[in-house]
């Protein structure tokens, strides 16, 4: 297959022997030029893409130039073309193409080398080094230079070694531990969602069990709480929603088993291989159960075109347009969640930036071809749902037999009547004869072929009956059976009327061709399924018999996706638990590891947690473990003024983690905290979303009302993880504070600070309303205002007020009521900000 | 509080149709007219101090712009801000703009494009003349249809593109890939993506309004102001003039009785003060600073948007340029153009008082709520009788805000871009419809750097596709073309996202030179 160049060596050559000086410029291009080709230039200009005719593999390539001619004049620099492109103006140069320009010591250097020969080492070919991320994972050895005592005292598990390293190598020291008030709140937040109550700081804080803090990481890694908070985080990155988007954006109303799925599969902790697998094929790999079934809702989250689908026939143009789309939703949600690569470029043309070509994205295509999107009808109990299925399957193989039985029936009684007409015309044609009675009577006896024609059409009329009746028992038993429940999942459709799916043909894939930029009017070649060949050490083949079920596909993909070899998947996990826990990803851009995304800031930490996690027992749980436990966790996110002030200096974006950084909370855990601190959050887990819109002409195209909906309705006191998410209108506080978009893949929110935020929290009905009740719930309990008022703040804040701090809002309260008191502490910056 | 019935006076004096006045006070009424009051504060009684107040932030606001928001800008602009009048369900170039004698010759004949064509809901019946007759207008002599009459009257001043081409007959895709340049979700709209670019010239206003059809919203619904990427306060703030509550949460609650202005105006003091101390204890954090100033800037905001969208101050012959004098107290229940005058007039009007005041990024929809009858512009089953009353009542609109620009010297420096998802076949479906049409269609602009008067790019004999195929215009060269004239590079405005640079052109898009001034 065509593929970039991404090979292990860099170089394979022979010294000359020769003078010294032919030595010295020779290494210098070794060491300083060859490199910055390497990284910079040989992604398109090898001799394979050669773009713009320019490769900088080989000597002969590079002497060569490309379309405009020589590109180096050796000993001549400045009348280098190659300069002339690399040289920035302005801050941009004409190349690298689509990248910062290159640092002012690397054209440097290049001048150099051409200045003084520009001297080739014979034999020697420049190849692309490996993208960090593509290379194959091996666990690193600890830091050696942090084993001093200092360090020893400091470091509490590995995390902190590699940490300590960095902070070290950038002569910079980590922040004291956090107080144990602060570390709990953190905690709570970070692993539920939630604040803790006075009466759970009062305790820790009280604890002197030096486990204390182990303790409590493992009891809220035990609490429900845990998985409905870290599913939010996954249905982000899935862009999970319960209705279809676009046009007419019709409710999804069996969208939440997938919902419930991954929140019970943080809960119970198991594996992440078995994640993957059960996301991609769980239906295929764990038959008979539940979690196979609801897990493949992953498969349907993004949104679905209903015109494109529902009202446009397959074989329109438009309709052609909306499956492919829908295909690309699934393939990019897959490789982006999974391992964090990009690979919808090359929906258009090979990937400019990463070793991904056209054809190995509609090869992905071609796992999912044969999916649609839709319900599955399943239950509780396995037995029943295969019981279910095989009747199922008996009654669409008799209705396909019945439609093929209805044909030859309307094809028979065609030919029967064509038949006499023949004999009736040949009857009126000729003219009276002697013997005509007898003619007339062998004419209106029926011919040979009229009898044929007759016996088959009983034939098949008889079988139609049959089947009908056969039909109409499996209508009648799957009548009998129990009420099933439905998912909304990727999975094969037997539909009607002009959303029909590829049930009727037997679950057959449908062809996948790369599609000339893209468009669904230019097909060329037709590829069968295959997964990415740009890992080193993992080939993209999946193996699949052109003739096997389609399942087949997805299964090998699964394996493949959660294969050890797959170094991308490892590292993207950890990456993204890491992100959630610090605010910020090991690597920056937690979708993309591509080349176009940022590099890891401890590069070998993400290596050891990715082989760690790997080879353990793949248990998010012991991650979060080992992260939660760290020292590093534990620094404060208050610095001393000294070690602030040289940080600043050094790295003010506190890459290298010399304090925790400071949260501001997601909108789900605004939301949830404002229940919470009023005493109205409902902690019922799973089933049907609650809806805090009304429903407008739903007939059509359903408006989502939520300035119509009732804020003290209990049903939507739940947790924001069961809110039901509408696609096209979002539901507007929680968007205000940058809740993620069910549109888009989300790594990573936005958060923003703005007056509509503000406004949102001071003003919206939840707020008003809450407000209220978390003042009724304090005034509930005995004791003078001051007393109250002071409750009321550690609920909100989890701890006491100071004196003035007590007596302004002690003050507003008399003067305005104990209501607005609350309201102005749900809008403080400590609500929405955890240190 | 009891309203006085100066205080009942609402802010929008001619949206009674609109928003119905209780005929009793209960106590859920006295809340709505406490809110009310809040609302009119802005223009009501305090209105003059307050217009004082303003004008004077207006002027800090606009001598610091710069310091509001380093703009990202690659030349000197020709334009500041845009306001995008999207007609929903796809309006029908060959009835309103795109003049085709052929269909007028041919009609009832059997329509026969030369070829193949898919149409979305097979509505290829034979050829079906304008709707309306067309009349030249203007020094141009602008062939355009009677029924958007009125925008004869200003049609010199426009640049119509009669060959822009989409990229299906999909409602959805099509109006996602003209509000944000892509055909699918996930995308920011134009109005996100110039204020991220250009930032706000007033921050007591939101950058980006939008105003909604009353009936309820478009394909895509809040996608197409939509952010995505882009951080959350560059998403459109939709404005419903005439609603009980224009702008959603400026106020309290009405369940919120217990607030009352004086505890409110205390209780932003309070959040500052708390806050503060807060934040002291936690140097070096900006965010914190910038959240306390936010409660300020709310306040601020809760002044401002009353009166910016306070239609009494205008004088009565603003009213009358937009049909908005001598309103009926009440309309027929059918669709009828008097009415669709004043609900878009009306829209036009705020959104040339909210870019007066600063605001960059207007987006007006006409037109939706896909059922039966129609009340949008995706005209299967009868034009004349569909289209009819919205065309009417967006052409006096429209004609009356072009004017009305002008006469205040901001239309030099404004841009208006009529733009709808699609347009419609020449052959009729069932008789007296028209079905999609995205393999050509029209759109227009005027105003801050274009050129009018002209017509670039035109459509084939029937306006079914590009007169030259291998050169229509795309939404890319619109959109490009609007971000030149605002002093923006459309290639160099890019945000990265998982892992492509992304643009409002996406990979595509020239400036149509041929339009500019």
């Amino acid at each position: 297959m065509f593929a970039r160049r991404l090979l292990t060596a860099i170089v394979a050559f022979s010294l000359l022997a020769g003078a010294a000086s032919l030595q010295a410029a020779e290494t210098f291009f070794e060491q300083q030029v060859a490199p910055v080709f390497a990284a910079k230039c040989l992604n398109c200009h090898n001799d394979e893409d050669r773009e713009g005719g320019l490769s900088l593999q080989s000597a002969t390539a590079v002497l060569a130039g490309g379309d405009s001619g020589e590109v180096i004049e050796p000993h001549d620099a400045d009348s280098s073309y190659l300069i002339d492109l690399i040289t920035a103006h302005n801050g941009q140069a004409d190349m690298p193409q689509g990248d910062k320009p290159l640092e002012p010591a690397q054209v440097a250097a290049v001048r150099q080398w051409i200045d003084a020969g520009a001297q080739w080492p014979e034999g020697l070919t420049l190849e692309e080094p490996v993208w960090w991320s593509l290379k194959q994972l091996a666990r690193p050895p600890l830091p050696e230079s942090v084993s001093d005592p200092a360090a020893h005292q400091w470091i509490r598990n590995a995390v902190d070694a590699f940490v300590l390293a960095k902070l070290r190598e950038a002569d910079l020291q980590p922040s004291p531990e956090a107080d144990k008030a602060t570390l709990l709140r953190r905690l709570y937040f970070d692993l539920t969602g939630l604040p803790p109550t006075p009466a759970e700081v009062d305790a820790f804080v009280a604890d002197d069990d030096p486990e204390a803090y182990e303790k409590l990481v493992d009891r809220l890694l035990a609490s429900p709480r845990y998985g409905e908070r870290w599913a939010r985080h996954w249905l982000d990155v899935v862009h999970y929603g319960e209705t279809h988007g676009y046009d007419k954006d019709k409710p999804r109303p069996h969208a939440w088993p997938y919902r419930d799925y991954v929140i019970r599969w943080l809960n119970e902790d198991k594996r992440y291989d078995r994640f993957i697998q059960e996301q991609i094929a769980g239906d295929i790999l764990f038959p008979g159960t539940v979690d196979g079934i609801e897990a493949l809702g992953f498969i349907a989250a993004g949104p679905w075109d209903h015109i494109g689908h529902a009202e446009i026939p397959e074989s329109k143009i438009d309709g052609k347009i909306a499956r492919h789309l829908d295909r690309d939703d699934m393939v990019q949600n897959t490789v982006m969640s999974f391992m964090s690569l990009t690979v919808g470029c090359a929906q258009c043309h090979d990937h400019k930036f990463d070793p991904i070509t056209q054809k190995d994205y509609y090869s992905l295509h071609a796992v999912f071809s044969a999916l649609d999107r839709a319900d599955r009808k399943y239950d509780d109990d396995p037995a029943i749902t295969a019981e279910r299925d095989a009747l199922y399957e008996r009654g669409w193989a008799l209705k396909t037999k019945i439609d093929s039985h209805k044909r030859e029936k309307m094809r028979l009684e065609k030919a029967v009547a064509a038949e006499k007409d023949t004999a009736k015309d040949s009857e009126k044609a000729g003219p009276a004869k002697e013997g005509d009675e007898d003619q007339r009577d062998q004419g209106a006896a029926p011919s040979g072929n009229e009898v044929e024609v007759s016996v088959q059409l009983a034939e098949v009329s008889d079988k139609l009956t049959a089947d009908e009746q056969a039909l109409a028992e499996i209508r009648k038993q799957i009548a009998a059976m129990p009420e099933p429940k439905l998912a909304y999942i990727g999975m094969i459709h037997h539909g009607y009327g002009t959303f029909v799916g590829t049930g009727w043909g037997g679950g057959r894939p449908r062809p996948i061709h790369v599609l000339e930029r893209g468009s669904i009017l230019a097909p060329g070649e037709k590829v069968g399924p295959r997964a990415l060949d740009c890992l080193e050490g993992l080939s993209g083949a999946l193996d699949v018999p052109e003739e096997a079920p389609e399942g087949q596909r997805r299964v090998a993909l699964a394996h493949w996706l959660s294969s050890r070899e797959n170094s991308l998947t490892w590292r993207s996990i950890v990456n993204r638990v890491w992100q959630y826990h610090f605010g910020r990803g090991i690597v920056d851009t937690p979708n993309d590891f591509g080349r176009m995304g940022g590099t890891p800031s401890h590069p070998e930490l993400l290596d050891y947690l990715a082989v760690e996690f790997r080879d353990g027992r793949q248990s998010l749980k012991d991650l979060h473990r080992l992260i939660c436990n760290s020292a590093t966790y534990r620094q404060a996110s208050r610095t001393p003024a000294a070690l602030e002030a040289k940080a600043h200096a050094i790295d003010a974006d506190n890459r290298l983690l010399w304090r925790v950084n400071r949260r501001q909370l997601e909108a789900e855990a605004v939301r949830d905290s404002i229940l919470f601190v009023s005493g109205k959050l409902d902690l019922k887990m799973g089933g049907p979303s609650f809806q805090d819109f009304v429903i407008d002409k739903p007939e059509h195209s359903p408006h989502y009302e939520y300035r119509l909906h009732d804020p003290e309705d209990p049903k939507s006191h739940r947790r924001s993880i069961y809110r039901f998410v509408v696609r096209s209108q979002t539901q507007p506080f929680m968007t205000v504070l940058d809740c993620a978009d069910p549109s888009m893949m989300v790594a990573k929110r936005n958060t923003t600070i703005s007056p509509l935020q503000s406004l949102a929290l001071l003003n919206n009905k939840l707020s008003v309303v809450m407000a209220r009740h978390f003042a009724a719930r304090v005034e509930a309990t005995d004791g003078t205002l001051n007393e109250q008022v002071e409750r009321a703040f550690r609920l909100a804040l989890g701890r006491k007020p100071a004196a003035e701090e007590l007596a302004a809002l002690q003050g507003y309260a008399e003067r305005h009521g104990l209501a607005n008191a609350c309201r102005v502490l749900m809008n403080l910056n400590e609500f929405v900000f955890v240190d | 509080m009891t309203p006085t019935p100066a205080q009942r006076r609402s802010a929008f004096p001619h949206g009674a149709a609109a928003s119905p006045r209780p005929s009793q006070v209960d106590s859920a009424a006295a809340l709505r007219s406490r809110r009310e009051f809040l609302w009119q504060s802005g223009g009501g009684l305090g209105g003059i101090a307050l217009a004082s107040m303003l004008a004077a932030e207006d002027a800090r606001a606009a001598s610091s712009e710069s310091t509001l928001h380093s703009a990202i800008m690659h030349h000197p602009p020709k334009a500041k801000r845009v306001i995008q009048l999207f007609m929903s369900g796809a309006a029908s170039h060959l009835d309103l703009f795109d003049f085709k004698p052929a269909l007028i010759k041919h009609h009832g004949e059997p329509s026969d494009f030369g070829e193949h064509v898919e149409a979305f809901q097979n509505g290829l019946g034979p050829w079906l003349r304008p709707v309306w007759d067309f009349a030249p207008y203007g020094e141009s002599g602008k062939m355009i249809s009677d029924v958007v009459g009125d925008i004869g009257e200003v049609v010199d001043e426009i640049a119509f593109i009669h060959n822009l081409i989409g990229k299906t007959g999909v409602h959805s895709q099509g109006t996602l890939l003209q509000s944000t340049g892509f055909n699918r979700p996930g995308f920011p709209s134009m109005g996100s993506w110039v204020s991220y670019a250009l930032g706000s010239m007033n921050e007591n206003l939101p950058t980006f309004v939008v105003l909604p059809d009353h009936r309820g919203l478009a394909s895509n619904g809040t996608k197409n102001w939509d952010t995505a990427f882009l951080p959350s306060h560059y998403q459109g703030t939709v404005v419903y003039p005439g609603r009980e509550e224009p702008i959603a949460d400026l106020f309290p609650a009405s369940q919120g009785s217990y607030i009352s202005q004086a505890s409110d105006a205390e209780a932003i003091e309070l959040i500052k003060t708390l806050g503060r101390r807060h934040a002291e204890e936690r140097q070096g954090d900006g965010r914190l600073e910038a959240r306390i100033r936010s409660y300020e800037l709310a306040g601020r905001m809760q002044l401002a948007a009353p009166e910016a969208l306070d239609l009494s101050q205008e004088p009565a012959h603003i009213h009358r340029l937009y049909g908005l004098d001598h309103i009926p107290s009440e309309f027929d229940t059918e669709i009828n153009a008097r009415e669709e005058t004043v609900l878009f007039s009306r829209k036009c009007l705020v959104a040339r008082r909210l870019l007066e005041r600063g605001v960059r990024f207007v987006q007006v929809w006409s037109g939706n709520d896909n059922r039966f009858p129609r009340r949008n512009w995706d005209s299967h089953e009868n034009v004349r009788r569909d289209h009819g009353p919205l065309a009417r009542g967006m052409a006096r609109g429209t004609a009356a805000l072009i004017k009305d620009l002008k006469q205040r010297g901001m239309l030099e420096d404004t841009i208006v871009l009529w733009t709808t998802e699609f347009g419609r076949m020449p052959s009729s479906q069932g008789g007296k419809g028209r079905d999609h049409n995205p393999y050509t269609f029209t759109n227009w602009l005027c105003g801050g750097g274009i050129r009018g008067g002209i017509t670039h790019g035109e459509s084939d004999q029937w306006g079914y596709k590009p007169l030259d195929r291998s050169k229509p215009t795309e939404v890319y060269d619109i959109h490009a073309t609007i971000l030149h004239l605002l002093g923006i590079n459309h290639e160099r405005l890019t945000v990265r996202n998982n892992g492509i640079d992304r643009r409002l052109t996406d990979v595509h898009g020239h400036v149509i030179k041929e339009i500019l001034a």
